[in-house]
């Protein structure tokens, strides 16, 4: 049975990289970054990335909110830690010059990073928010989980953040396992109100290959798969407790 | 091991929309999901990316996205 250990995965938050570019915006996520920190005891890095060296074509005061100065940037830092927003969760600050991706990427291996926290912006003056070109990148390469504060999570302001009720959405994909993991182990952590959703797509004519019934006629047989998923989840973390991941957890 | 006891709920709808009317109305503070690229072969049977990307641009609570 110690094998079943082996196939197990405990998410954790050791190492959270709050990658920062001083806005309003980007401190939103604060609290968020406290309330996780503190629940799983992890250590925050906050990442400023300067943009590369400017040349000379580039105007740069035409993009005011940029700090592209270096002594700017950790003044900002300063101002920003000031207000002592992690509470009393260990941090560590890094301001680097490079390709965004690239020093985060680095930053991440660097400091073993097991989630990604950030606060977006929203373009101004559109209806609809498109997500900062930051965030997209970081989105899209990023290999561990990621924690976004969009632009209308920012509509209700709260000092500290609230994980009361915590939608996990589904496919039951083989990949949704892990992120219910994440949902489970969250939920617990803030003992939150946790709802499984699962959006039958009926949609676009595409019949999903594992999908037998498509449609409202699919709603009872999703109910099962959630009650299996679940099922399945509550035996591999009984295994966690009984067997422990490589002799390190006990009951 | 202190039970979950989660809500469970089947909608059906386009991915992005629903979970955005649920998070709504259920009041979530957090919203979970995992997120693929879509690939040859697999694309219908994952939370596309696009889904992801959608919900996290309108949510109006943060969203954790896992990638598999």
């Amino acid at each position: 049975m110690s094998s079943v250990a082996h196939t197990l995965f405990v998410p954790s938050f050791n190492n959270i990289l709050f990658a920062t570019d001083f806005s309003q915006c980007s401190q939103m996520a604060f609290p968020y970054l406290r309330a996780i920190a503190e629940g799983y005891g992890s250590k925050i890095h906050m990442v400023h990335v300067l943009p590369p060296e400017p040349t000379l074509q580039v105007p740069l005061d035409t993009i005011p909110e940029l700090v592209v100065d270096r002594s700017a940037a950790l003044f900002a830092m300063e101002a920003m830690l000031g207000r002592k927003p992690f509470g009393r969760s260990a941090f560590t600050t890094t301001v680097k010059r490079g390709q965004l991706w690239q020093v985060l990427s680095q930053q991440i291996v660097e400091k073993q990073i097991d989630l990604i926290v950030l606060g977006t912006h929203g373009r101004h003056g559109l209806k609809k928010f498109v997500l900062g070109s930051v965030s997209e990148q970081v989105f899209r390469l990023a290999r561990c989980p990621v924690l976004t504060v969009g632009p209308h999570a920012m509509d209700e302001k709260v000092a500290t953040a609230n994980f009361a009720t915590i939608l996990f959405a589904t496919d039951f994909s083989y990949g949704s396992q892990r992120a219910l993991s994440y949902a489970s182990s969250l939920a617990r952590c803030n003992k939150s109100h946790l709802i499984l959703l699962h959006a039958v797509s009926a949609s676009m004519g595409i019949v999903p290959s594992n999908f037998f019934l498509v449609g409202p006629a699919a709603v009872d047989e999703s109910t099962e798969l959630i009650a299996a998923t679940l099922a399945s989840e509550r035996q591999r973390l009984t295994e966690l407790i009984f067997f422990g991941v490589d002799g390190g957890v006990e009951s | 091991m202190e039970e979950l006891n989660p809500e469970v709920i089947v909608d059906c709808g386009p991915a992005a929309e629903t979970i955005l009317n649920i998070a709504e109305n259920k009041r979530a503070n957090l919203i979970v999901m995992g997120a693929h690229r879509a690939s040859l072969g697999s694309f219908a049977t994952h939370l596309p990316w696009a889904t992801a990307s959608t919900v996290v641009r309108q949510a109006h609570c943060p969203v954790l996205t896992v990638r598999s």
